[in-house]
């Protein structure tokens, strides 16, 4: 079933584009992530599935029902944080969930405090917002955004101001929740971590949809390259070449971009131990998402 | 269920602000100063009339309410609805299985209650004072009669405050309608230069109050005494329409 989806889906602002004939088609259960530059229109078509944009042209739905002015029995089933979590200061942690709670409708009483313990806010829940720490403050926002158990989770930077510990603690949460049938939309600069909990990735620039990958076919076509290093460069680079192979040196690496050989490496390998070169360091270096992100972004291609 | 929900969510924000309990403390301060200056304990080189008895009393603090609830009442509002974008809170508020309508509608009221709560604290705390200070005149029905003007001021100027949410609103904070509230002051001493003042909504509860004198207050028919009211109505209906159908970006 589908959970999240758009059909060209535009935003102007003052003339100026700021999501360009967006369409997309999340289904349950999957993590989308959804990453571009700063300005590239994430934040706009998060506001816009949220309804409090309402768009230019085209449409988007949430659980098969159009995203309208005045359709809130729809968020019932979403949790979200956007931009960046924000609380009462005033009021603690305890009483910032409990407001939400009521104006939620949730009548299990028990939520708040599960939610809380799957959170870690328990040594919190009588600090006033005004002086949580910005990790802490991040827990309390996805504590908001999850506390009526939601289908749909539409969340920017969800891992923002977290510390390694809670990156990993929050990446597991949401793998739990997506294996439950929840579908997380998510928006992160921290292209790494988009990578690591992504199941189907969105590469937006200047409003558009450039790129739309899986995490399976983001292997297949990030780059990659065999890295080779011997104690003798410069006759190591002589017999790659002897053999065939096409080598581009550097200052202290032999690299090899050749598909088959980096399917094969033992192919390069053998080459050169038996001309009494064995290889210092073999390794298959793959391009991370942030290198491949840069690659597309400034290729400016179009879908 | 879900305006008593948003209405209680309101209040809980509110309780919990140290600026209701400041705003609370300070509603007290007017009223014992006022008491004070007409038992002639303080203030006796006042450049103005002192009367020692209710009447003057209860004109100054319709004065108080017509004139600094103008500024204190619109204060509230753009709290209330001010805050939420600076604190950043506002989306949080925007999709919710609560509609919008319900979250304006209870600020609003919250907004009235709180201002509301104001000018009944500076009322009763002023004749709580001036009858511990055996004023002239000060007697139960002599108290509750002059507070159905009062009571009337303070309704007038609760509804001047009301577009101050819808300025909070557009402006994204609360200087923008704290810049209004200043303006509508200013324009209201403007327009009495002019001879305007009784068709200047902000300028009808301080003509209302008596404070520029019997003549004007003898001018005020229905229509001007509408005014207000209808500012009240036009603020309620922009903040509504304003939260439901803006871009919230």
């Amino acid at each position: 079933m589908v959970a999240i989806q758009t059909t060209n889906l535009t935003k102007d602002f003052n003339g100026v584009r700021a999501v360009n004939d967006l369409s997309l088609s999340i289904e349950t259960g999957e993590i989308y992530g959804f990453i571009g530059l700063n300005g590239a229109g994430k934040t706009t078509t998060i506001r816009m599935l949220l309804g409090m944009c309402r768009p230019t042209g085209g449409r988007a739905y949430v659980l098969g029902k159009r995203i309208k002015t005045g359709c809130h029995h729809l968020w019932s089933d979403v949790g979200y944080i956007v931009e960046a979590p924000h609380s009462y200061p005033e009021l603690t942690v305890w009483e910032n969930l409990k407001l939400f709670h009521r104006l939620r409708g949730i009548e299990d009483k028990g939520r708040l405090d599960e939610v809380v313990a799957r959170l870690r806010l328990g040594p919190y829940v009588h600090r006033k917002a005004a002086h949580l720490s910005l990790g802490n403050l991040q827990r309390l926002g996805l504590a908001k955004a999850l506390m009526h158990g939601p289908r749909i989770l539409i969340l920017d930077e969800p891992t923002n101001g977290l510390d390694p510990a809670g990156m990993i603690e929050i990446r597991k949460l949401l793998k739990e929740l997506a294996l439950k049938g929840v579908t997380v939309f998510l928006s992160s600069h921290l292209l790494g971590e988009v990578a690591k909990l992504a199941t189907r990735i969105g590469i937006v620039h200047e409003g558009r949809l450039i790129e739309e990958l899986d995490s399976e076919s983001l292997d297949q076509r990030v780059r990659k390259r065999l890295v080779l290093k011997t104690r003798n460069n410069a006759r190591a680079l002589s017999v790659l070449e002897e053999a065939g192979i096409k080598v581009k040196p550097d200052q202290k690496i032999l690299s090899i971009c050749d598909e088959h050989v980096i399917l094969k490496p033992e192919t390069a390998v053998r080459h050169l131990v038996s001309a009494g070169l064995p290889p210092i360091h073999v390794e298959v270096e793959t391009e991370d998402l942030e290198t491949y992100f840069v690659r597309i972004v400034s290729r400016g291609k179009g879908k | 269920m879900s305006f008593l929900d948003a209405f209680w969510a309101e209040s809980m924000k509110v309780r919990h602000a140290v600026i209701f309990w400041i705003s609370l403390a300070a509603a007290c301060i007017f009223p014992i100063l006022f008491a004070l200056i007409a038992a002639g304990t303080i203030g006796t080189n006042m450049p103005v009339p002192v009367e020692s008895n209710l009447t003057w009393f209860t004109a100054q603090l319709e004065l108080l309410i017509a004139v600094g609830g103008l500024i204190g009442f619109g204060f509230v509002f753009s709290w209330i609805f001010g805050r939420e974008y600076s604190d950043g809170t506002v989306t949080d508020l925007l999709a919710l299985p609560v509609s919008r309508e319900h979250i304006v509608s209870a600020k609003l009221a919250v907004g009235a209650v709180w201002c509301g709560m104001l000018a009944v604290l500076v009322y009763g705390v002023g004749c709580l004072v001036i009858k511990l200070l055996h004023l002239d005149g000060v007697n139960l029905g002599a108290v509750v009669h002059s507070f159905w003007k009062y009571g009337f001021n303070t309704l007038m100027v609760i509804s001047l405050s009301v577009p101050a949410a819808f300025i909070a609103s557009i402006g994204r904070g609360y200087l923008s309608p704290l810049g209004f509230v200043i303006l509508t002051i200013v324009i209201a001493q403007l327009s009495s230069i002019f001879g305007v003042d009784i068709y200047f909504p902000w300028a009808i509860p301080g003509l209302f109050s008596g404070a520029a004198g019997e003549a004007t207050f003898a001018k005020l028919g229905m229509f001007n005494l509408i005014l207000p009211f209808l500012m009240g109505l036009v603020g309620s209906v922009a903040v509504l329409i304003w939260w439901r159908y803006a871009d919230h970006t």
